[in-house]
C-alpha cells in the first residue's frame, strides 16, 4: 500500500479519531466491538487482517512503522524501569501499601503484621483490570503469592518465626480491590474508597456450576460442599462483559503439606502437584485444612476461575466450576457472533491443556448473567501438524467419567482421556479486538520431547510446541472456522518463536521477527489494547548469559498482529516479571504490573538505597498526555 | 549470575570430585565404605518443575558443569553459591522433604 498521502495522519491525530477519550471501560469498548462486528464480518477473513478496522483507517494509516507510538530501547540489566523517550513511569502503588488511612504505612524493618497486611495492598502483584463505577476508577488487582526470604526478609535465613509471620504471608496473598484516581496529573491510590477491599484466602466464597455439593468437595467444615474460604495463587484474570472480574487460581498446590508420617498423595491429588511438602508457606501451621493428611478433600476446592462484583464490596465471590479445576492463567472472555459467552483457558504447567468454555445461554446487556458462567460446555483443543485444530467437548460420554461434576473437578485427567495436545505451558490468552483470532502465550518447556507430562501423556515435538527442551517459548494464534468462536474447527500458526540469533542460528534463533534488537524470552502475559496492538510481557531467564545472552531483564514489548513486528517498549528492574497490564478508562496511563523485583536477593526497586523490594504496579504515561493503547 | 564461580568453590567441587573417584577406586578394592541417610530438598520456585535435589544422585552444578556433585553430598553441604539447574534459584529457595535416601560413601 502507498505511504506517500500527504493527508496520512499521524499516528495520534489517527487515534483520536478513532478513539475520542472515552468514558468507558475496557469491557464495554469489548463489548461494543463484538456487537458491531457481527455486521462487518462475512465469512473467512485473512489471517491476522485487519478488515474490520481497515474499513475505517485511511490506507498511509495503515503502514506498519505507524503501528507503534514509540521507538524501541535496548534491553538493560539495570534496577529500574526503562521506557522509550517521550514515555514516564511512576509507582502508583506498592506492596504493603495501606488501603485504610487507619493503617501504618508500610515499615521496611519489620515489613508489616498480619493486622496491617489484611487491610493493605498485597504481594505480587499480576492480573488486573479497571472499571468505571459511579463515576470512580475501581482498580481489582491478583497478588498472586510471596516470595518467602522477602516478606520474612527481617527473619534468620528468611523463615518465619511465629504464627503471625505466617498469617501474614497467607494475608498478602488473594485480591486487592482500590479506587484510584489522579491528583496533580499522576494517578494514585484513594484511601478508605467504599469500594476497596482485601479478598485473602479467609474470605468467604460459594461453589457454583456443575461440581457444587460433590462428594469430592466436601469438608468437615463444609458437609454441604457448597462453601469456601478464600483464594489463593491467583495469577491472570479477565473481564466479563456485565462488569465483573474473572480471577484465576493457579499454583494453588503449593500451600498443602501432610502431617501424617509416609502419606503419600492419590494419583488425582498427584496429577495436580500436591505432595506431603509445601513450598515453604506454612500455612497448616496455622490452619489445619492445608493439612492435606487430615483433609484430602481441600485442594478439590481451589483451582478455579473465581468472579468477583467489584461494584458491591460485600458481594461473596463465586467459584465458577463449569470452567474447570486446573492451574488456571488467565480467562479471555469473547462475546461470540451470536451472544454466547466464549472463555479462553489455559493450564500452566509443562504438557498441559489449552480450553475453551462456551455458555449455553447469550448475553444481553442488562439482562441475569448468573447462569451464562455455569450452564455450559467445557473443552479441549487438539492440534494438527497441518495448522488446523478442533476443539473437543468434555463431558462423561467423551470422558468416560461419571458425571460432569467429576469433570469439572478432574478437568486434567479428563482432557489426557481424549487425547488433548500437550502444550508448551499455556499462559496468558488474548483475543484481537479487531479480528476473530485469539493468541496464547507459551512460555518454554524444558521437558517437550523429553518427558511426558504428570499424567503420562507424551509431549512429542510437533505442531505449535516444535522444539525440544524449548527454552524459550513462542506465541501461538488461532483464528475459529468462520470467524465463529463457539465452532468446532480452527485454523493456527505461530506469531513468534522467541529465540536468540545471536547464540543460535537454527530454530532455537526465534523465528523471523525476533532480532538481536528485539528478542526476549519465556513470553507470558499478553494483552490487546483497543487500537489491536498485542502487548507482550516476559517471566524468563534473567542471568543475560549462555543461551540468554543479550536478552536482559524481563521486559513488556509490543507486537503488530498484521505485520508480526515486534518491539521493546519497557525493561523491568532487576528479578522481576513483567505482569499484568491494563488502563485507566481515558486510555492516557497504562498501568503495568512489576512482580518480584529482587526475587534473588539483588533488587532494593522501587525505593533504591537499602530498601526492601517491593512488588509494584507503575503508571505509564506519554509525557505530551497523549493516549497510550 | 550464572558466572559467580569462585575459586572456594572451584577448590570444593575439585576435592568433591576427586574424592568421589578416590571413593569409587577405593570401593572397587573393598576400601571401606559407610551407609549414610540423606534428605531430599526441593526447588519452591513457581516457575521451576519443580526440581528436587536428590542426594544420591548428584547434581550437574550448572555454575560450573566441569565439577559435577558426586552421589552422597548432603544438600547443607552443597557450595554457597550453588543454584538450582532448572530455574536458578539459590539454596535458600529450596526446602527440606520428609523424603530419605541411603547413600554409600567412604568411610
Amino acid at each position: 500500500m502507498s505511504s506517500t498521502n500527504d493527508n496520512k495522519p499521524t499516528f495520534d491525530e489517527f487515534d483520536e479519531i478513532n478513539n475520542p477519550r472515552p468514558d468507558a471501560c475496557d469491557f464495554d469498548r469489548i463489548v461494543d466491538t463484538a456487537i458491531s462486528r457481527r455486521g462487518l464480518m462475512t465469512g473467512v477473513m485473512a489471517f491476522g487482517s485487519f478488515a474490520a478496522l481497515g474499513s475505517l483507517v485511511p490506507a498511509g494509516a495503515r503502514a506498519a512503522s505507524d503501528r507503534f507510538a514509540f521507538s524501541q530501547i535496548p534491553t538493560n540489566t539495570e534496577d529500574a524501569i526503562t521506557v522509550p523517550e517521550g514515555y514516564k513511569a511512576e509507582v502508583l502503588v506498592r506492596w504493603g501499601d495501606p488501603l485504610w488511612s487507619d493503617v501504618a504505612d508500610f515499615d521496611h524493618a519489620t515489613r508489616g503484621s498480619a493486622e496491617t497486611q489484611a487491610r493493605a495492598f498485597g504481594d505480587n502483584t499480576d492480573g488486573m483490570q479497571t472499571y468505571s463505577i459511579d463515576g470512580r476508577t475501581i482498580l481489582v488487582v491478583n497478588n498472586e503469592y510471596t516470595n518467602t526470604d522477602i516478606i520474612w526478609g527481617n527473619r534468620e535465613g528468611g523463615k518465619a518465626e511465629t504464627d503471625d509471620d505466617i498469617a501474614k504471608g497467607m494475608m498478602a496473598h488473594g485480591i486487592s480491590i482500590v479506587e484510584i484516581a489522579p491528583k496533580d496529573g499522576i494517578w494514585g491510590i484513594v484511601k478508605d474508597s467504599p469500594y476497596n477491599r482485601r479478598i485473602t484466602p479467609k474470605s468467604e466464597m460459594s461453589f457454583s456450576g456443575p461440581a457444587a455439593g460433590h462428594d469430592l468437595l466436601k469438608t468437615d467444615a463444609d458437609p454441604t460442599g457448597t462453601t469456601s474460604l478464600g483464594t489463593w495463587n491467583n495469577c491472570g484474570s479477565g473481564p466479563t462483559p456485565w462488569g465483573t472480574y474473572l480471577t484465576c487460581e493457579e499454583n494453588f498446590n503449593g500451600y498443602f503439606s501432610a502431617s501424617a508420617e509416609g502419606w503419600e498423595p492419590t494419583p488425582e491429588l498427584k496429577r495436580y502437584g500436591i505432595s506431603a511438602a509445601d513450598w515453604g508457606y506454612g500455612w497448616a501451621r496455622i490452619d489445619e485444612r492445608y493439612d492435606v493428611s487430615k483433609h484430602p478433600n481441600e485442594p478439590n476446592r481451589a483451582g478455579y476461575v473465581v468472579e468477583i462484583d467489584p461494584r458491591d464490596p460485600n458481594s461473596t465471590p463465586k467459584k465458577r466450576t463449569a470452567l474447570g479445576r486446573f492451574k488456571h492463567e488467565n480467562a479471555e472472555c469473547v462475546v461470540n457472533n451470536d451472544g454466547r459467552i466464549v472463555i479462553y483457558l489455559g493450564d500452566d504447567e509443562r504438557g498441559e491443556f489449552a480450553y475453551r468454555y462456551v455458555s449455553n445461554g447469550v448475553f444481553a446487556p442488562g439482562a441475569d448473567t448468573d447462569a451464562l458462567l455455569d450452564d455450559g460446555t467445557l473443552y479441549v483443543a487438539v492440534f494438527s501438524d497441518d495448522g488446523t485444530g478442533k476443539w473437543v467437548a468434555l463431558t462423561p460420554e467423551t470422558t468416560g467419567m461419571a458425571s460432569q461434576a467429576e469433570v469439572c473437578i478432574h478437568t486434567r485427567q479428563a482432557a489426557s482421556k481424549v487425547g488433548a495436545t500437550t502444550m508448551d505451558r499455556p499462559e496468558w490468552i488474548s483475543a484481537n479486538p479487531n479480528a476473530p483470532e485469539v493468541y496464547m502465550a507459551l512460555t518454554n518447556n524444558k521437558n517437550r520431547g523429553v518427558k511426558p507430562n504428570a499424567g503420562g501423556d507424551e509431549t512429542p515435538v510437533g505442531g505449535p510446541n516444535p522444539r525440544e527442551a524449548n527454552n524459550y517459548g513462542q506465541i501461538v494464534r488461532w483464528r475459529p472456522d468462520n470467524g465463529d468462536h463457539t465452532a468446532e474447527g480452527f485454523k493456527w500458526d505461530l506469531f513468534v518463536l522467541a529465540g536468540n540469533p545471536t547464540v543460535h542460528s537454527d530454530a532455537y534463533g526465534g523465528s523471523d521477527n525476533v532480532t538481536r534488537d528485539n528478542m526476549f524470552n519465556s513470553p507470558d502475559g499478553l494483552q490487546f489494547d483497543s487500537n489491536g496492538v498485542l502487548w507482550i510481557q516476559t517471566d524468563g531467564n534473567y542471568s543475560n548469559a549462555k543461551d540468554f545472552d543479550g536478552q536482559g531483564n524481563n521486559q513488556m514489548l509490543a507486537g503488530d498482529p498484521v505485520t508480526g513486528e515486534i518491539r521493546r517498549f519497557l525493561v523491568g528492574p532487576k528479578e522481576c516479571e513483567v505482569t499484568g497490564l491494563t488502563w485507566t478508562p481515558d486510555r492516557r496511563t497504562m498501568l503495568v504490573g512489576i512482580q518480584h523485583p529482587g526475587e534473588r536477593g539483588d533488587s532494593h526497586w522501587p525505593e533504591g538505597g537499602d530498601a526492601v523490594p517491593r512488588s509494584a504496579i507503575i503508571a505509564v504515561t506519554r509525557e505530551d498526555g497523549g493516549l497510550i493503547g | 549470575m550464572l558466572q559467580g564461580l569462585t575459586r572456594r568453590h572451584f577448590l570444593a567441587g575439585l576435592a568433591a570430585f576427586f574424592a568421589a573417584v578416590a571413593g569409587s577406586r577405593r570401593s572397587r578394592a573393598s576400601a571401606p565404605t559407610k551407609t549414610v541417610r540423606l534428605q531430599k530438598w526441593r526447588c519452591t520456585n513457581q516457575d521451576c518443575d519443580p526440581y528436587i535435589y536428590d542426594p544420591s544422585l548428584g547434581d550437574i552444578n550448572i555454575i560450573d558443569e566441569a565439577n559435577p556433585i558426586p552421589p552422597g553430598v548432603a544438600f547443607e553441604d552443597l557450595p554457597d553459591d550453588w543454584i538450582c539447574h532448572v530455574c536458578g534459584d539459590p539454596k535458600s529457595h529450596f526446602i527440606a522433604l520428609n523424603e530419605w535416601v541411603e547413600v554409600e560413601v567412604p568411610a
